[in-house]
């Protein structure tokens, strides 16, 4: 089963993000759904060049067994620790929309937005109104 | 090389499971499984440095904080009996007007809802004794002192039952009560008239359209001509509960979705 | 679109992108490339390849990592200090078990945190891995003890002092070659025998600076969230 490794179960991860990121509604799966995507691309660039019996990239290796390639491992290793801080901050964003609009349903803060958005065009339009009328009074 | 294959087979399964799930945090916890089968897997690959990080921060800090920001600060306990229309368990969920009404202002609250099902008697006791927040399911009568009625969101009338096997010639009319009365749960009350027990009762109109389904013809039904209107009942010193609460409704029912509740469920 | 319909869309679309990039990885094949690691290992110092990459030969890359990261904590407190705190301020009173077994585990926890950052050039680890379980451990003593507890220890301008102070620092070990005339992220300090502890004594200060910054900032952002949403 050589197509059983793991950069191709990372793009079956990937299409399970993307789709739960797409299908699903609410926000917090879709946050999840975007941290599966990221760990799927960890994964991906982890096994890039893993070979079945490698050695970890730790010398003083056993001798003849080739060594897992160390750099895209330091690569991925400080995105694993900044992904949990903007994790943090996205959570925040999504804890602040929910205390404004009571709902983590993307539809429904969709709908609350433009009734916001509406109701501010109706009021603009309200506000200008007086203001050409005094204008025309005074002249 | 086996359990490399064994775990790699595991990874979708598990985000799949977890992704797709109804409730927030089995998503959640899901995905705390689904990192700490990755932080074997990226072992399993020799990359231990990235393993232990991800073991550390999937597991223990991304889901604690998940946990964190999902979870609803606060809870609000409702006591009240069945009313089918107001307040009614149907296939394993409570429906009806009420629970809308609840459910919308605990979530304007930032509350968790939970409303348990008590006999009609104990809402009050339930309440003075400090173990719920609001009185719900069909209450009509003036609640005792230091309990706060919050505003009326629909009428009422009271109809009174009494069983004709009863009324002989030498019956007085015993004075009917001018409240809602029937002993224990609502649920047992229908199913007593059901099997034609001889018992007395006063019931609201919506307690009395549910009982009117059955065959009545062995009770005598008077109705009473005292207004009466549904309320919900805040615990002693919840007035701010009150307030919100009659305040929520003010807002309900200008925009009209009081009426809509209330077509959908007792038309 | 239905939602079942846009659901099926999406698999197939990002299966067809996947199925892309293996067409493209199975039909190339990468040319034998030369195994340097050796040399890697005693120019730096460090046996811990990792180490050795992201600390020597990428250095500009993790300094940028961590400007992400302080970013990233920055922008945690600033939106959550603003908003009034909806927990409740009764404390959860938790379980024996978990008070006695904290006071075991989170020496232990933070042992291996200080294991882990300090001796990530020899053994798997390295500052990003010791911080973060560090972290962990003071989430077990926040769940055991109570947040105000462990916050009146671990607050005041000491920290926050330390806090901005750290990635200067950094920056600094950084930038320092330049004032001896070596050029720019460099090493500094002479280079021993690979494998000895100090063996490659500015990995190991550049661990202990990320590991100590790693966890600070996670303490900030653990703090920042059971401030505001309550205790757990």
């Amino acid at each position: 089963m050589a197509w059983l490794n793991g950069t191709t179960i990372a793009m079956i991860l990937f299409a399970i993000g993307t789709t739960a990121l797409i299908a699903r509604r609410d926000l917090v799966i879709k946050l999840l759904a975007l941290g599966l995507v990221n760990s799927s691309g960890i994964l991906f660039l982890i096994s890039i060049r893993f070979r079945p019996q490698m050695a970890v990239p730790i010398l003083p290796a056993p001798a003849g067994i080739p060594i897992a390639d160390p750099l895209p491992q330091a690569l991925v290793l400080s995105a694993i620790v900044i992904n949990f801080a903007i994790l943090a901050l996205s959570l925040v964003f999504i804890m602040l929309l929910v205390e404004r609009y009571h709902s983590t349903d993307c539809g429904r803060i969709e709908h609350a937005v433009e009734a916001e958005k509406a109701t501010l065009e109706s009021q603009n339009l309200a506000g200008s109104a007086p203001e050409s009328e005094a204008q025309e009074a005074t002249q | 090389m086996i359990s490399r294959i064994v775990l790699l087979l595991l990874l979708p399964i598990i985000a799949g499971v977890s992704l797709f799930q109804r409730r927030r945090l089995a998503a959640v916890i899901g995905m705390g499984l689904f990192s700490l089968v990755l932080a074997a897997t990226y072992l399993l690959h020799s990359a231990p440095d990235v393993a232990v990080t991800e073991a550390a921060i999937g597991a223990a800090l991304v889901t604690v904080i998940y946990v964190l920001a999902i979870r609803r600060t606060g809870r609000l306990l409702v006591v009240g009996d069945e009313v089918p229309g107001l307040l009614s368990v149907e296939g394993g969920k409570l429906v009806g007007v009420e629970v809308d009404i609840l459910d919308g202002f605990a979530r304007r609250l930032g509350f968790d809802l939970s409303i348990q099902v008590v006999p009609l008697k104990d809402v009050e006791r339930t309440l003075l004794q400090g173990d719920a927040d609001l009185g719900a399911g069909g209450l009509s009568a003036q609640p005792g002192a230091s309990l706060h009625r919050s505003r009326a969101h629909l009428p009422t009338a009271l109809v009174r039952l009494r069983p004709k096997a009863g009324l002989d010639a030498s019956s007085e009319e015993a004075p009917a009560a001018e409240h809602c009365e029937y002993p224990g749960y609502f649920s047992d009350l229908v199913e007593a008239i059901q099997r034609n027990d001889p018992v007395e009762a006063t019931l609201d109109m919506a307690r009395f359209l549910a009982v009117s389904r059955t065959d009545l013809s062995r009770w005598s039904v008077d109705r009473l001509d005292v207004p009466r209107s549904y309320a919900f009942v805040a615990a002693p010193r919840r007035e701010d509960l009150r307030d919100q609460l009659t305040a929520y409704i003010d807002e309900l029912e200008a925009s009209g979705a009081l009426d809509e509740i209330v077509r959908r469920y007792l038309s | 679109m239905r939602r079942p319909v846009r659901t099926a869309l999406a698999a197939i679309l990002s299966l067809l992108i996947c199925g892309i990039v293996v067409l493209d990885l199975t039909v190339l094949e990468d040319p034998p490339r030369p195994d340097d690691s050796n040399l890697l290992a005693v120019e730096t110092g460090a046996p811990n390849l990792v180490s050795a990459v992201y600390l020597e030969a990428r250095l500009y890359d993790t300094l940028f990592e961590l400007l992400v990261f302080t970013v990233a904590v920055i922008g945690v407190r600033f939106y959550l200090s603003h908003r009034p705190s909806t927990a409740r301020s009764t404390p959860i009173p938790e379980s024996h078990v978990l008070q006695a077994s904290a006071q075991i585990l989170f020496p232990l926890i933070l042992v291996l945190g200080l294991y882990l950052a300090f001796f990530g050039h020899l053994s798997p680890g390295g500052g990003f891995s010791g911080g973060v379980v560090a972290a962990s451990g003071l989430l077990l003593c926040v769940m055991s003890i109570g947040l105000d507890t462990v916050y009146s220890r671990l607050s005041g301008a000491g920290v926050e002092r330390l806090e901005w102070a750290l990635p200067m620092m950094i920056v600094a070990v950084c930038v320092l070659p330049l004032a001896f005339g070596r050029p720019i992220l460099s090493n500094l300090l002479p280079v021993g025998q690979a494998g000895h502890v100090f063996g490659s004594p500015s990995i190991l200060l550049l661990n202990a600076l990320i590991g100590l910054k790693v966890l600070i900032g996670s303490w900030m952002v653990l703090h920042a969230f059971i401030h505001h949403r309550g205790e757990i």
